[in-house]
């Protein structure tokens, strides 16, 4: 997908990004968006077995 | 007559430039003067300067020097110059976030954290430069910052780390008497153990986020980078306690009181030999074992142990990239992205935004997994130690994805406690522990929630045995 199909799709309902996406090389932006799709993947493969947990709001205490 | 400082009486630790205050040895107007010109003069050598407060700083001591005068002393800060690290607003002056996009921004209200210091007499002589926008985004080189690379002060060819650079440079070269910095993922005790300071990330929730800049809101912490482990504890015993402005606030103070610490024989230390080993300068790996060797002479009983076998460094990047995601939106949407200096930086927010929400939901879920698995580890034991950083600091011209000086092991130990403690929401405490290479090592000692006094209490019985807190770097030309 074109860098700005990408944005036309992420600012739904936001005045037209014309120069939306930064002037990041083509190379870099791609990388960064690979590294959002291994973790997703990472994410999707890691099984929690069934929703026990009350929410997911965090506190450290 | 006019005072003259000594060199090193830039490097004392608080408690000690306080006790020269109270004997009237100098004035606090002077000790600010002098300190602010160190700062204005030294500070741009080392890009650690972002803007010097050199002006409301000086009005104000002349009030403090009013108090000594009567012998009204606040606190152990009172007249103490500080820095504070640009994600911080200081009222009506520059708040840039190390970031051209933010050029000139100002706050009308100073960030919780300066009040809480103004009000025992704390005296902010200048914002310290960082990373822009805290590095969410991931940088590839350390340049990435509107006050380009934080030169490390042991040698100006090295990276200060980040992304509170300034704040570690500027502690390291006695410009500041302390720092205030921020740790989303690492950039408090990456940026100490680089620069060979003594750097505290608090629990989360115990300091007040209100008036600094948000990367995570589950994920940030603010705390001090010092001279020493005790100066931590005094500054952070302000900057602590319960914030309604923040909705991640703990409600909790916090009093230093590390005499009051269970003795060493009755806690166990957690490490894994499997951390030393997969360092791979020696002469660092050296320094580590002799760090580790004396930790565990304090008296503890000695465990090893080992992270339990889970997704840290994915969990910890997905919810920062997430969070980082909804809050700089606006900047991507408004083409500003574009002015960010590092392209990886805004080709990682771009790409960020790219995440759906159940990536996020999963993350936080089985960050909750994570957590609860940290409390069982925690049953074992009360502290962990690892290195801070697996290595000295890298070249300021190499990049940050080349490797972090360990080697990739089978062996899990500890290698990922900074993702898991900041997933947790663990304190740590990073210790300067050696040189390898003529550039400083940093030890970190990891505890369960809200025990600081713990940390610190190791802390300080572990710079009472060693003096690699009181190395001094040279000064530049």
């Amino acid at each position: 997908m074109r860098r700005r199909d990408l944005a036309s799709l992420l600012f739904v309902g936001l005045p037209a990004p014309a120069q939306t996406v930064a002037q990041a090389p083509p190379d870099d932006l791609a990388a960064a968006r690979q590294r959002v799709q291994a973790a997703s993947a990472e994410l999707a493969k890691f099984e929690i077995a069934i929703a026990i947990e009350p929410s997911t709001v965090f506190r450290a205490y | 007559m006019k005072t003259t400082f000594p060199e090193e009486f830039f490097f004392l630790p608080i408690i000690e430039i306080q006790a020269k205050l109270r004997a009237k040895e100098f004035k606090v107007k002077e000790l600010t003067e002098a300190w602010a010109q160190r700062l204005e003069q030294y500070g741009p050598k080392y890009n650690a300067l972002a803007h010097s407060l050199r002006k409301p700083a000086v009005k104000a001591a002349k009030y403090h020097d009013k108090d000594f005068k009567r012998e009204r002393f606040r606190s152990p800060l009172h007249g103490i110059p500080y820095g504070a690290k640009d994600l911080l607003s200081y009222a009506n002056h520059p708040t840039e976030w190390g970031a051209p996009p933010y050029k000139g921004q100002k706050f009308k209200e100073h960030a919780k954290v300066i009040t809480k210091l103004e009000g025992v007499g704390a005296n902010c002589i200048g914002k310290l430069a960082m990373v822009e926008l805290a590095g969410g985004g991931g940088y590839r080189f350390p340049n990435a910052s509107s006050t380009g690379p934080g030169l490390n002060p042991w040698d100006v060819t090295r990276w200060a780390g980040g992304s509170s650079s300034g704040s570690g440079a500027a502690v390291a070269a006695g410009l500041v008497a302390f720092a205030l910095g921020s740790e989303t993922w690492g950039s408090i005790l990456t940026p100490a153990a680089y620069c060979g300071v003594t750097g505290l990330r608090p629990t989360y929730g115990l300091v007040s986020r209100t008036g600094a800049m948000a990367l995570s809101w589950t994920m940030d912490k603010i705390g001090p980078l010092c001279r020493t482990a005790e100066d931590c504890g005094l500054v952070l015993q302000v900057i602590a306690g319960s914030d309604s402005d923040d909705p991640g606030s703990a409600g909790k103070s916090f009093y230093y009181t590390p005499e009051y610490v269970r003795p060493f024989s009755e806690m166990r230390i957690g490490w894994n030999p499997a951390d030393l080993e997969a360092v791979t300068d020696p002469a660092a790996r050296q320094a580590f074992q002799d760090a580790t060797q004396l930790l565990l002479e304090l008296g503890f009983q000695v465990k090893e142990v080992e992270l339990p076998d889970l997704p840290y460094r994915t969990v910890a990047s997905t919810i920062i990239g997430c969070e980082m995601a909804s809050i700089f939106e606006p900047l991507v949407a408004d083409g500003r992205i574009q002015q960010l200096v590092d392209k990886n930086q805004a080709a990682g927010i771009v790409a960020a935004i790219g995440y759906k929400a159940t990536d996020y939901l999963k993350a936080m879920r089985v960050r909750r997994l994570i957590q609860d698995a940290m409390a069982k580890l925690f049953i074992g034991v009360d502290v962990l130690i690892s290195p801070s950083r697996p290595g000295v600091a890298t070249k300021i011209d190499e990049p940050l994805d080349r490797g972090t000086g360990s080697s990739e092991s089978s062996k899990r130990g500890l290698k990922d406690l900074g993702a898991a403690g900041n997933l947790a929401g663990l304190p740590a405490l990073s210790l300067p522990c050696g040189f390898a290479q003529n550039l400083p090592l940093g030890i970190s000692v990891v505890s369960r929630p809200f025990q600081e006094n713990l940390l610190l209490a190791i802390g300080k019985q572990y710079q009472a045995q060693t003096d690699w807190h009181k190395r001094r770097p040279p000064l530049p030309a």
